[in-house]
């Protein structure tokens, strides 16, 4: 029935489940199944596959399948006896903006599941700056191209497919030709490689590495410094980098056209990412002076920098800001949701993952609101679940990608009757009104 | 279907030709209404005597929302600290005074009783965000200006040649896509240069890779938004921004578009000599001079303040040259999706420098000596040369010489000695400041029911106590009426409103999507159809779309 098959088959469906947000999928719908028909990888693939591998999860009530009612009123009673909410938010833009017109009612502390990342880098951005640039422009114009850390494929798999090899650029008669080197850990082989991913052994073969455990980056970086700045290169404490390779690695930085620095901080520890942030965009700035040079840093997923965007132009804050005290204020240490709820500071916590199951509840015995979708349903006792639809799957909505410019149209693929984020904080804010308590 | 009077007010309404008249005004359902006669049913009378009763303020010029006010928010966290807004029963939280929250920028403007706000320097790739952003808004009407002329699809289809016809299709559609009022140029190629690593673009220096110099960029955009029928011109930002010497750049701008509109935005920036032993002096009596002789252009000041704030722009090759001039020292340069770019520098003017003072008299200059008010508007480019928040103070500067002049005496005395600024008499009027800060705008962007207050106006009304000091007069509203609702009342804010989205539809050839299609799926990393902001993504968060049609010259 082709006919019908067509009625079921979107074009242009952006992916609501990394940072890259490809836009180009094929979706198709076929007896309740949703398929990745064409430009998927194999991470959209599971996603959009783990969408019908679950039941459907009923409405939870203190670990007992409840009526929807009956857990909207225990998440208000919840919030209504708490002194000190934190919300952890992994929504679309307009549940977002709910959670945050609750939280502000509440008094509540808000952040994101996924948030570490994000503070790797953004207290540089903050204390220092940037140079920066957004997925088209690398695609179209890094003649050079530098991945610091491990290979960022593993986590965002079409970004050689989408912006290092496109079958043709702006500038260039067909492609443009590129130098790929990559700054890290050896690439794991054979065996070890991520069997799941076909584009990894790709680009594996372009690269020229140069070999740097993650724990050393910072003194790889800051040789690499003292050379784009004509300081004399001592051999840094890197085992097995040589310092002619890194004023090797300068002079061909600088007679780049443009070179792109790629890395992505989610797959760095704390201290050492702040370092390796702050590092980079010195490199980016010593280049920069007499060519061109931008850092890109991926990561995103789950809508991450969406959400820290609109935390951004509501309050002037980015994530991890508290109002508690009736103005934002933030500290990106003391008003992590994570770290609040491991340390006993919340009395309630909102756990909203919207997107997938990446995000478990964490453990703890302090009251918790949960809101996600079906499949990503709880897998422990929590006070109150209340089932959402996924943003791009079940409604419409919008999503930040990976370079935090660029916000995608979600459109519903399907109706299964749920909510989205938006609507049920709204119910929930509903009952809050009804008990007298704020808001 | 109330009725309400405002009674006893001087009406300030220069596109009625009314200054200062002691009328009643009536509003009922949003509206203007004529005097409805004796024996109407009245609701509600206030009296508003002693009171200066006008339209609504109307910014045409203000970096409200999008990527790059989300960086300066960023990088300004100090600003925020130290200016922390507390909920109340209505109103939400917020902070900063350089780049406030949005709740907070809305609830602002409101209390100094403007009723619209335009944010200049949109991204079509980021016109989502914009938009998105502007949702979270409140208590203003609101709309953007799509940037073009240094994105890759424009910058290839003048260097091919391709009709003029094509690129007014070719604008129309990005008008469409972005769901925009206006067209902005922001460094006409120079964006686009700096992405090949140029640091200067002269206004008749081939751009590199395209070939294309700055004036055929800037006359062929100019003319397209002409034949769209786009009632605001072409919304320029210069070349050479900042840079001593360039008001040859600008008056051969100007000479360049003699048959087409333009408007100069933020002209204080673009009015710098380069005399005097150090090398900067003031241009704006010969930019002055040339926007008094030609009736096609008009301009927005772009005044500074003295004081903290943070420039943001999409001009790259402008904002990287002067990444030096940082304070605090933090800045961010950002190449963007083939379209434009954006720069973050925080600056602090001071009255101490020359070169800071200076740029404050150029600044006061232009609204001086420039003679016809329907041309110049009132701004500071917020946040470049100060926040919004500084019009009462600037409004001030230009009703009373005696404060302009003590101010004078306290600058870099370099400055002032090179500055026109002592020899100027001139004052505004209440009628001028009406202009400059309503009318003119109103008419500029074609809010043909907007910026006056005759019959059948939409009531965006402000009322303003008399006070000799126009500075504390025009801080806080005594009453603002939104669509005829009072939203504003002894300068709180008393109900929180939703403002609507103005945007421009022009027609264009629908064929021009599929060659537009192809460049997409081959050189970006977002599909057309992804790219378009609809209709519904705005008003499905409680927006609403106000159309203003055109049609085409010769079509």
């Amino acid at each position: 029935m082709p006919a019908a098959h067509e009625e079921r088959l979107r074009r242009n469906v952006a992916c609501p489940f990394c940072g890259l947000a490809c836009d180009d999928l094929t979706i198709v719908q076929s007896a309740g199944r949703l398929e990745v028909e064409e430009a998927g990888c194999w991470l959209s693939r599971k996603r959009y596959a783990e969408l019908q591998s679950a039941t459907d999860a009923p409405p939870i009530v203190d670990g007992h399948a409840a009526a929807f009612d009956a857990a909207v009123e225990r998440a208000a009673e919840i919030l209504a006896a708490s002194r000190a909410p934190a919300f952890a938010v992994a929504a679309d833009v307009a549940g977002t903006r709910a959670a945050l017109r609750i939280a502000d009612r509440l008094g509540a502390v808000i952040d994101h599941p996924g948030s570490d990342a994000l503070f790797h880098n953004l207290r540089i951005l903050q204390d220092a700056g940037a140079l920066t640039t957004t997925l088209s422009e690398a695609r179209n114009r890094a003649d050079f191209v530098l991945v610091v850390g491990l290979d960022p494929v593993a986590a965002f798999p079409r970004f050689y497919e989408r912006c290092i090899d496109p079958a043709r650029t702006l500038f260039a008669e067909g492609a443009l030709a590129r130098v790929l080197l990559r700054l890290g850990p050896p690439a794991p082989q054979g065996a070890g490689a991520s069997a799941q991913d076909e584009s990894t052994a790709a680009a594996d073969r372009l690269f020229e590495e140069l070999p740097c455990e993650l724990d050393r980056m910072p003194a790889a970086i800051a040789a690499l410094r003292a050379s784009l700045n004509d300081k004399p290169v001592a051999t840094p404490d890197v085992p097995g980098l040589d310092a002619h390779r890194l004023v090797d690695l300068a002079t061909r930085m600088k007679a780049a056209r443009y070179a792109l620095v790629v890395w992505a901080p989610a797959m760095f520890e704390e201290s050492g990412a702040q370092l390796v942030a702050l590092g980079l965009l010195e490199v980016a700035r010593a280049v920069t002076r007499t060519t061109r040079c931008s850092v890109l840093a991926l990561g995103g997923s789950a809508n991450l920098f969406g959400v820290n965007q609109v935390c951004t132009w509501q309050t002037g804050y980015p994530l991890r800001t508290s109002f508690a005290g009736g103005s934002p204020q933030h500290d990106p240490w003391r008003y992590s949701a994570r770290r609040m709820y491991a340390d006993g500071e919340c009395d309630a916590l909102v756990w909203i993952s919207a997107f997938d199951a990446t995000f478990p509840v964490p453990g703890g015995d302090t009251p918790v609101i949960v809101l996600a979708p079906p499949h990503a349903a709880p897998a422990r006792r929590v006070q109150a679940y209340l089932p959402v639809g996924i943003p791009g799957v079940d409604h419409d909505g919008q999503i930040f990608r990976s370079d935090g410019v660029v916000a995608l149209p979600l459109r519903a693929l399907r109706d299964r009757g749920l909510h989205d984020v938006s609507s049920l904080i709204g119910r929930i804010e509903a009952r809050l009104h009804a008990r007298g308590s704020a808001p | 279907m109330s009725l309400l009077k405002l009674t006893g007010g001087r009406v300030v309404d220069p596109t009625n030709e009314r200054d200062g008249v002691v009328a009643d005004l009536w509003i009922r359902d949003g509206r203007i209404v004529a005097d409805p006669g004796a024996g109407a049913r009245v609701d509600r009378v206030i009296d508003v005597s002693d009171c200066i009763v006008m339209p609504g303020g109307i910014d045409l010029h203000s970096h409200l929302a999008g990527g790059k006010v989300g960086l300066a928010r960023t990088l300004m966290i100090d600003d925020h600290r130290e200016h922390p807004e507390t909920r109340t029963e209505m109103l939400r939280s917020g902070s900063g005074v350089t780049t406030p929250s949005t709740f907070t920028t809305g609830y602002r403007y409101a209390r100094m009783g403007y009723t619209a706000a335009f944010e200049p320097a949109m991204l079509p790739a980021n016109a989502r965000h914009a938009h998105a952003e502007l949702a979270d808004l409140p208590m203003i009407d609101k709309g953007c200006y799509a940037l073009l002329g240094n994105d890759d699809i424009l910058l290839d289809m003048l260097a091919r040649h391709v009709s003029r016809a094509q690129i007014a299709d070719y604008v129309a559609w990005t008008l469409r896509a972005s769901q925009s009022v206006a067209i902005k140029c922001v460094n006409p190629g120079g964006i686009s240069a700096f992405k090949f690593n140029e640091r200067a673009l002269g206004f008749d220096q081939p751009s590199p890779h395209y070939g294309l110099t700055p004036r055929r960029i800037v006359s062929t955009l100019a003319r397209a938004v002409g034949d769209l029928g786009v009632a605001h011109p072409l919304h320029l930002h210069c070349n050479d921004l900042g840079a001593p010497g360039n008001v040859e750049t600008t008056l051969r701008t100007i000479a360049a578009v003699e048959e087409s509109r333009l408007h100069l935005t933020h002209l204080q920036f673009h009015s710098y000599g380069s005399e005097g032993k150090r090398g900067f002096s003031s241009g704006a009596a010969r930019i002055a001079e040339a926007v008094n002789a030609n009736a096609g252009i008009s301009v927005d000041v772009g005044q500074i303040a003295f004081g903290q704030t943070v420039s943001a722009s999409g001009d790259t090759m402008i904002q990287y040259r002067n990444h030096a001039l940082a304070r605090p020292r933090k800045w961010v340069c950002m190449d963007i999706e083939c379209d434009a770019g954006c720069g973050l520098v925080p600056f602090r003017y001071r009255d101490r420098s020359f070169v800071n003072a200076l740029q404050w008299a150029i600044g006061l200059e232009l609204f001086l000596l420039i003679e016809d008010p329907w041309r110049v508007f009132l701004t500071t480019d917020h946040p470049n040369g100060a926040p919004f928040t500084a019009y009462p103070h600037l409004i001030r500067l230009l009703m009373d010489r005696s404060f302009r002049e003590s101010v004078l005496a306290t600058i870099h005395r370099g400055a002032a000695e090179m500055s026109a600024l002592p020899g100027l008499a001139r004052e505004y009027s209440l009628r001028e400041i009406a202009i400059v800060t309503r009318a003119g705008p109103a008419r500029s962007l074609g809010l043909e029911d907007r910026g006056h207050l005759g019959v059948g106006a939409v009531a965006d009304v402000t009322v303003y106590r008399e006070q000799a000091d126009r500075q504390a007069m025009f801080e806080r509203a005594e009453y603002v009426f939104k669509d005829g609702r009072l939203v504003v009342k002894d300068g709180e804010v008393v109900e929180v409103v939703d403002g609507a989205t103005h945007v421009a539809r022009a027609p264009y050839d629908a064929g021009i999507e599929k060659p537009l299609r192809r460049h997409f799926e081959d050189y970006r990393t977002v599909r057309l159809e992804n790219f378009v902001v609809a209709d519904d993504e705005i008003t499905g968060a409680g927006g609403r779309l106000i159309e203003h049609a055109s049609e085409r010259a010769g079509a």
